[in-house]
């Protein structure tokens, strides 16, 4: 038991296995942003990057050409590799548009309707052309929607195929029903097998329905009454899922999802 | 006055046993090998030169104190004490079997016995299968060496075949649903429900034994296959113990009526079928005739003694082998098997979970 305690505490010294913040988490080709403001962005960064075993990018630039969405993809790729959690806000001060590329879990995270709340609120900043704000806001949604959880029925749905692929993942109350089914089919087992063994249950009785004969002499059924009800079913009301899904295109490969607007 | 009897071989005078694996009667002795008649017959025969050695118990013989009774016996003379309910034992000194037949004559004669079937290598081997067979009791709990005593006893059951009549009536509601269009349609019929009929209820089995009331282990070894039983003899007595009734059939006969109603109201109510409720309103149940039959059904009981000493009881069926007693159990093999269908039913339930 010490030896397993020992174990366990050793483990839990090394699990967390920190996240450090790459160099370029914040990279500021557009020099939006102050010293100061990149290594407090970079701090927040850290805590959602632990969370979600991922990394977040900030990404400004003003020399970029293409098209907003290829160019987030392309470089949120080359930072975390093919399909690995993360996500990048491209910050195009050069075509004025702000782009939000997820992959990995950041896609299921940052659904569509998410998404669009998180582009409000960057948009929102800058077009005041606060950066820091926008940058911040950008971290702290992400940070909120990593910490609501990905929403029950949740699914992916292609741009191109409409394929829809439905997030596969065991909820609390799943868990909760599962293990309580468990614990009552084996606690049910080691009680009825005891009640067995000790002749608590499971003694004979008579099986009169093998040892008995009835012979009908009459039998009546009467229709007396018959009534018809109606009732107007209920419109199920439209809870597609609750949280709805997030929209991915692929691009070199690798899956993204995310969008993006002018400012 | 009771009577103490041995069967005697008609060949040598040996003893006779009823072997249970032949349904015929054996001489230890001469190896002779005989059937009910063929003994009967001999016994008729020589009734006035009787080789069936009966030392009639005289008031002197037979003393009564409390609860045992002392017979004689008929082959060495000793004294035999026994209880008030035993009707079949072997002689304590000489080892032969003793029958009190006046235990088992007048009203007390059985109308029927259910031989053995099982002889006692049989059981023996029988029961360690049993027992192995069970997974929760200690290893190694069970082995033939500490088998203490096995012993075939005939217990006196009452036998009760019973025609009853009875009728039923009641509500029954059936239901039909069906949509059409955002409407949903709910058709209920409702019935009037009337049931009557006659019940023939075979062998209801009662324990006429007050020692075996406490007795689980014995209740559990039923059911007997009553049809197999043959006319009593007492020669099938011989080899094995014997007790007779100390419950008669007018102590049981409340119980016995309240189980007729019940077994007759239930085979009315399996009639009723088909209907999504149904709701009884009147029953009424007439036991009309009841014919209660005294008979000695065989028992093996077997004494066993664990590692530590303590004693455990068992009871076999002596015609068909099952066996029924309290087991000892080992907490961490149930233990372990529980936690194994936990962990199973958790997995398949997460893994139900995950794709729903």
């Amino acid at each position: 038991m010490k030896k397993l305690l020992l174990f366990l505490g050793v483990l839990a010294l090394f699990t967390p296995l920190k996240v450090f913040a790459a160099s370029d988490t914040v990279d500021d080709q557009a020099n939006l942003l102050s010293p100061e403001e990149r290594t407090e962005l970079s701090k927040q960064a850290d805590a959602i990057n632990e969370e979600i075993k991922g990394e977040v990018f900030i990404l400004t630039t003003n020399t970029n050409t293409e098209e907003p969405r290829e160019f987030a993809n392309t470089q949120l790729k080359a930072r975390i590799g093919k399909d690995n959690n993360g996500a990048l806000l491209l910050l195009d001060m050069n075509q004025r548009e702000i782009y939000l590329s997820t992959s990995g879990n950041m896609i299921d995270y940052v659904t569509d309707k998410r998404r669009d709340k998180l582009l409000d609120d960057v948009e929102a900043a800058m077009r005041d052309s606060n950066y820091y704000l926008a940058s911040t806001n950008y971290l702290s949604n992400t940070k909120e929607f990593v910490n609501d959880g990905i929403p029950g029925g949740s699914y992916r749905k292609d741009e191109k195929t409409g394929k829809i692929t439905y997030y596969k993942s065991i909820t609390p109350l799943e868990f909760a029903i599962g293990l309580i089914v468990a614990l009552v089919a084996a606690i049910g087992f080691f009680i009825s097998v005891r009640l067995r063994y000790q002749l608590k249950t499971g003694t004979y009785r008579y099986p009169y329905r093998q040892n008995a004969q009835l012979d009908l002499t009459e039998r009546q059924d009467q229709l007396v009454n018959s009534f018809v009800t109606t009732r107007r079913i209920p419109k199920p009301s439209n809870h597609n899922g609750g949280g709805g899904g997030s929209t991915t295109n692929s691009s070199g490969g690798g899956t993204f999802g995310g969008g993006g607007r002018s400012f | 006055m009771a009577d103490a009897l041995t069967h005697h071989c008609p060949n040598c005078g040996g003893p006779l046993t009823f072997n249970p694996s032949d349904q015929k009667f054996h001489c230890d002795y001469c190896l002779s090998i005989f059937t009910v008649e063929d003994i009967e017959k001999f016994e008729a025969k020589n009734s006035e030169t009787p080789t069936e050695t009966r030392s009639e118990t005289t008031d002197s013989a037979e003393t009564t104190s409390g609860d045992i009774d002392l017979f004689l016996c008929p082959s060495c003379g000793a004294q035999i004490v026994t209880d008030h309910t035993t009707a079949a034992t072997y002689c304590y000194f000489c080892h032969n079997p003793v029958v009190l037949s006046g235990r088992l004559t007048g009203e007390f004669l059985p109308s029927k016995v259910l031989p053995f079937k099982i002889d006692r290598q049989k059981a023996v081997s029988d029961f360690l299968t049993w027992t192995q067979k069970k997974r929760f009791v200690p290893k190694d709990f069970f082995n033939e060496q500490q088998i203490e005593k096995m012993t075939g006893v005939y217990f006196p059951y009452w036998i009760v075949d019973a025609e009853t009549s009875g009728n039923l009536t009641g509500k029954g509601t059936s239901l039909r649903v069906w949509i059409v269009g955002e409407i949903e349609y709910t058709e209920t019929k409702v019935y009037q429900i009337f049931r009557k009929g006659k019940t023939k209820i075979n062998h209801l089995t009662k324990n006429a034994l007050k020692k075996n009331l406490q007795q689980k282990m014995v209740e559990g070894v039923q059911p007997f296959p009553i049809d197999q039983a043959v006319d009593f003899h007492t020669e099938y007595l011989s080899g094995f113990q014997a007790e007779k009734r100390d419950i008669e059939i007018k102590d049981l006969a409340e119980q016995i009526d309240h189980e007729l109603t019940e077994y007759t109201e239930e085979l009315l109510r399996d009639t009723v079928s088909g209907y999504t409720t149904f709701t009884p309103s009147n029953q009424s149940v007439d036991v009309e005739k009841q014919d209660n039959h005294y008979m000695l059904l065989p028992v093996w009981l077997v004494t066993y003694q664990d590692a530590s000493n303590k004693t455990y009881y068992y009871a076999m069926n002596g015609q068909t082998g099952k066996v029924s007693g309290i087991l000892p159990i080992s907490n961490k093999r149930l233990g372990f098997f529980s936690v194994g269908i936990f962990a199973a039913i958790l997995a398949i339930a997460m893994i139900v979970g995950y794709f729903l």
